[in-house]
């Protein structure tokens, strides 16, 4: 499935959850980066958990 | 006599509150219910009447509850002591199959509810599309719904569902609504479907006056309203509640405001559920003999042999792969096998991802894995040999299938490996991979289950040419 992180498109299996996604962004982007100190929010802002489940076209974003 | 009409009319009728309070995706964080009983004992004594809801996912992810000698009933015994009014059922209701999930509903001092599942006439899973309930003389009408993939199931692994038919939520919905709407002053969905979908359910369906939501691990800090719903969800493992108040004059519902509380932050325990955890964790399910070991394992590569055997097995796949980092012991001794041995061996609970590869791409994901983990996977259903070149990059790959013949670079296999593997290994490869929705240690308890006695003396299956 697709999803998007900081809206850069990640192709990733189905049933992916945000820790998941986010290890293949960063795999993507280079960047080395501890993942239990994200803080992730969804599209409307919102703080989701690494453990969360994603769906289709997804929009995840961290700070 | 007017005054008794006036009355019995509910023209005089005063405002009323209802109060919910809703949490989801607990899975089996049991450490916090001593607080979380806490917090509602505090909660009823202000609000005597609240109404106490789970989204579901209420078990699944740890093993003092999932593999307790009476599976999940360490969670069941809980939320009865704390007082739960409902639970929607969510995928992971599933993961123990349905004679569990029928046990575990019979045991507990709840309803369950499910409006989008469609039960075979012999099923024992006691589910209703919704329940009634009456708090303060208010009627409200709570109907389950769990998400659905784009398989049409939820994400619990296929075979745990065998049987069942489930249809979305928005498609059961109206004619509930229809049903309710009219018998009840408030209606609320009770919902594992995900944050995002919840949204959408609400911009079609504002007959709701809220949904009280699970699965995405969302924490709705700031009040969400939309389309005139409430939309709640706190996040997950017992880390917070929600709680929304309802208040109604003449039937109609003229303020809704929600709030999430800390459950850690929140001080005072329960003394007797601290009691109930205290025994659960104390019990001897981490020391339960899961299998014997027949010749001891004094290195990684049979460990790793075994760990690929198991979610090879359990997935019913060609090839399994492991990386080299996920084998966490170096040798297990001879004699019994401990639960406790197996979660040291294995304590990452990755779930466990299955792909139809080609040879070619299969050879890559080797490659690719040997440049990312530092190390070649460990495997089942294949061997295969390697030179190293002299940038320290994999060549010379010969890889042999189980049957002695060579990989065939253009056929299909079904490999699995871990999401791990899954998410870091870049390598080229056209199916996209779908979860199997079943962690590599709860596929390698199963499979130690059908092969108690494990003996892989001098099995090795990866070779570095010199």
């Amino acid at each position: 499935m697709n999803i998007y992180v900081n809206e850069k498109k990640i192709s990733i299996f189905h049933g992916a959850t945000v820790k998941s996604a986010l290890m293949k962004y960063y795999r993507a982007t280079g960047e080395k980066v501890n993942l239990d100190s994200l803080d992730v929010r969804d599209a409307y802002g919102n703080s989701i958990a690494l453990d969360g489940s994603l769906s289709e076209s997804s929009r995840i974003f961290t700070k | 006599m007017v005054l008794v009409a006036l009355i019995a009319t509910g023209c005089l009728q005063k405002e009323r509150q209802v109060v919910v309070i809703s949490l989801n995706d607990m899975h089996a964080n049991i450490d916090n219910f001593p607080k979380f009983a806490g917090l509602m004992d505090s909660l009823r004594s202000v609000y005597p009447d609240l109404l106490l809801l789970s989204a579901g996912d209420n078990r699944t992810g740890n093993p003092i509850n999932d593999r307790y000698k009476d599976p999940s009933i360490p969670m069941v015994e809980l939320m009865n002591a704390t007082g739960f009014d409902l639970s929607v059922l969510g995928n992971h209701e599933f993961d123990g199959g349905q004679d569990e999930l029928a046990h575990v509903i019979e045991k507990s001092d709840f309803d369950y509810v499910c409006a989008n599942i469609h039960l075979p006439s012999d099923s024992k899973i006691n589910v209703s599309p919704y329940k009634i309930l009456e708090v303060n003389g208010v009627k409200i009408g709570v109907i389950g719904g769990i998400q659905i993939g784009k398989n049409g199931l939820p994400d619990s692994h296929p075979l745990n569902l065998e049987g069942i038919k489930f249809d979305s939520i928005a498609n059961v919905l109206p004619a509930y609504i229809d049903e309710l709407r009219e018998k009840c002053d408030l209606l609320f969905l009770l919902s594992h479907g995900g944050h995002e979908y919840e949204r959408f359910i609400a911009s079609r369906f504002p007959e709701l006056d809220a949904i009280f939501g699970g699965h995405s691990h969302t924490k709705v800090a700031d009040m969400t309203i939309v389309n005139g719903v409430l939309i709640t969800q706190s996040e997950c493992k017992l880390k917070y509640v929600t709680l929304s108040k309802f208040t109604l004059k003449k039937g109609k519902v003229t303020d809704k405001s929600d709030t999430l509380i800390s459950i850690p932050l929140f001080e005072t325990e329960n003394a007797d559920v601290r009691a109930m955890v205290d025994q659960y964790n104390s019990d001897e399910t981490f020391q339960q003999v899961v299998a014997n070991v027949v010749t001891p394992f004094s290195n990684r590569e049979s460990l790793g042999c075994l760990m690929t055997d198991a979610i090879r097995y359990e997935a019913e796949a060609d090839m399994g792969f492991q990386n080299p980092g996920g084998v966490r012991c170096d040798s297990l001794s001879a004699g019994p096998l401990t639960l406790k041995e197996v979660y040291r061996l294995d304590p990452f609970s990755n779930d466990i991802v299955a792909f139809t590869l080609s040879g070619e791409e299969i050879v890559n994901m080797i490659r690719c894995c040997w440049f990312t983990d530092g190390g070649a996977p460990h495997c089942s259903g294949c061997t295969y040999s390697f030179k190293l070149n002299e940038n320290d990059e994999i060549s010379n790959l010969s890889v042999m299938l189980e049957n002695g013949k060579p990989l065939d670079l253009k056929a299909k296999y079904k490999i699995v490996m871990n999401s791990y593997m899954a998410s870091v290994l870049d390598f080229d490869h056209e199916d996209p991979g779908q979860s199997t929705f079943q962690s590599s240690n709860k596929m390698l308890l199963d499979y130690l289950q059908d092969h108690p006695d494990i003996d892989y003396h001098a099995v090795a299956r990866v070779r570095l040419q010199h």
